[in-house]
């Protein structure tokens, strides 16, 4: 069995269930408040030690990271498979899957966090806010709350993450020259590693597809899948809230 | 054809260099100097944008980044695997590597100058200091300067060096547990955490392992043991820099165990 613990329409979560739903696997969800720290309890960091999300649980093993896991989940269930065959063309797809971890989601932490977190975070008590730092396994995300909380992200901050969102916007652009999809021909893990980046920067910047055009034309042909439809529709698995 | 752009003390240009020996394949080097800024030069950019080392060449392909180009040569060349067949060894061995990435890279390159390297740069006066300070981005510089005067006494490199410490305890950890760190046989997850290790073992700084994490210990001297551990851990290296390394590191060993007690 699978159990996939996510907290629905965040962009980590959403990497994980666009590959289980494009597989067509059922799973069972639980979903986790993020506003009510529910990451953070000791429940759910004895499956996941740095308390985030997601993490899938198979046949009681426990997988972290959303990018380990698609590959993982593509290597146990081969059906419908989301990584090129060529190894070359799986380089590539690396690549993505790769920027996403390391370009995409600190870039998209500043706005996004900036824009869903600061509220709750400043209506907390001096003693519950301090409860919730001491909570926090990452300690990334401590600084990240505690300026949150006090003056907000500096200007240096969003400047470097809106250079990052130009850069992954940029190797989008180049990459889908030579395809409809940024691995090539086929829809890959590498689509489903960017798109929930894409999706929150166009949130933020709507001027980059301007300048981007094949990235704008890939971004409607990926949504109007059906997986991705179903991934992003609020529903019970992932509320709108 | 196997080519790789590579040099002695970049440690993920180590990375590939593992692959090969430990899988027997004929290679071609090409040696980027990267302690003289080859790594900048026009034709070198246009293989490798970001001008880091290493960049395979395989029959007149191009793959970049050594985490990725270690899954790349696995997957065309299998035998001997260095992947584990268990998915979920798989999934141990990639969030090693992932963690090397996103995590140790980082603070090795801060650990590396503040203990032996900043040496060498002032070294070569205050001309050869403004140069290195300036290869930072203008948001980088102030910390950079930093780094450079307050060698361990910064607190950046202070950080890097607990960061180092909670990955050591980490292996101390899974060793427990496995042979290796991915399982019952020499993975990929090794391949990238070598070069770590060895740059610590070059800094002098072995007594991490030595005085209390007896699996590691035993992990190294096993790593050490390996066929292919001296042709691509050592074979490259540059003499001065594993010279000034030892010198720095035996000073900068006391100083390092005492930040970790204080942190522990």
């Amino acid at each position: 069995m699978l159990e996939l613990y996510h907290a629905g329409l965040t962009t980590c979560s959403k990497k994980s269930r666009l590959c289980l739903k494009e597989k067509g696997l059922p799973y069972k969800s639980h979903y986790v408040r993020l506003d009510k720290f529910e990451h953070h309890t000791p429940e759910y960091l004895k499956l996941n030690p740095n308390g985030i999300v997601p993490t899938l649980v198979h046949d009681g093993r426990v997988v972290i990271e959303s990018g380990v896991i698609n590959e993982y989940v593509d290597e146990v269930f081969p059906e419908v498979p989301l990584r090129p065959a060529d190894p070359l063309t799986r380089a590539k797809m690396r690549v993505f899957c790769k920027m996403a971890d390391e370009y995409a989601l600190p870039a998209t932490r500043v706005p996004t966090w900036a824009r869903t977190k600061s509220a709750n975070l400043k209506a907390m008590s001096e003693q519950e806010f301090e409860r919730t730092i001491h909570d926090t396994p990452l300690v990334d995300h401590q600084l990240k709350m505690k300026a949150l909380r006090g003056e907000g992200f500096s200007k240096k901050e969003f400047e470097e993450a809106y250079g990052r969102m130009d850069y992954v916007f940029d190797r989008c652009e180049t990459a889908l020259a030579d395809g409809p999809y940024l691995a090539g021909r086929d829809y890959s893990l590498a689509d489903i590693a960017i798109l929930p980046y894409v999706f929150a920067f166009n949130l933020v910047r709507p001027e980059l597809f301007q300048n981007h055009p094949r990235t704008k034309e890939w971004y409607g042909r990926v949504m109007a899948r059906p997986a991705v439809k179903a991934t992003y529709e609020p529903s019970e698995e992932a509320p709108a809230h | 054809m196997l080519e790789l752009y590579h040099h002695g003390t970049s440690v993920c240009a180590a990375k590939p260099r593992i692959v090969f020996a430990e899988k027997r394949l004929e290679w071609t080097g090409h040696y980027v100097d990267i302690l003289k800024g080859e790594q900048f030069s026009p034709e070198y950019l246009k293989l490798n944008p970001k001008h880091v080392v290493p960049t395979l060449i395989h029959d007149g392909h191009v793959i970049r980044e050594s985490t990725l180009i270690g899954e790349y040569l696995d997957e065309v060349f299998p035998d001997p695997p260095l992947r584990p067949a268990a998915p979920l060894d798989r999934v141990t061995m990639r969030l090693w590597t992932k963690r090397l990435d996103e995590e140790l890279h980082p603070a090795t390159g801060i650990v590396t100058y503040a203990i032996s390297h900043r040496f060498a740069v002032m070294a070569n006066g205050p001309a050869a200091v403004e140069r290195w300070v300036n290869q930072g981005s203008p948001a980088e510089r102030v910390r950079r300067r930093q780094r450079m005067e307050n060698g361990i006494d910064d607190p950046e490199a202070q950080a890097a060096l607990r960061i180092y410490d909670r990955f050591l305890a980490d292996m101390e950890t899974q060793l427990k547990e496995t042979p290796w760190l991915a399982g019952d046989r020499f993975s990929l997850a090794e391949v990238g955490v070598i070069p770590y290790v060895n740059r610590l073992d070059r800094l002098q700084l072995s007594g991490l392992w030595t005085e209390a994490r007896p699996r590691l210990a035993d992990w190294w001297r096993r790593i050490q043991a390996r066929p292919s551990f001296k042709p691509a851990l050592r074979a490259y290296e540059p003499k001065e820099v594993a010279e000034i390394m030892r010198a720095k590191g035996v000073e900068a060993w006391p100083k390092v165990r005492a930040i970790l007690a204080n942190a522990a």
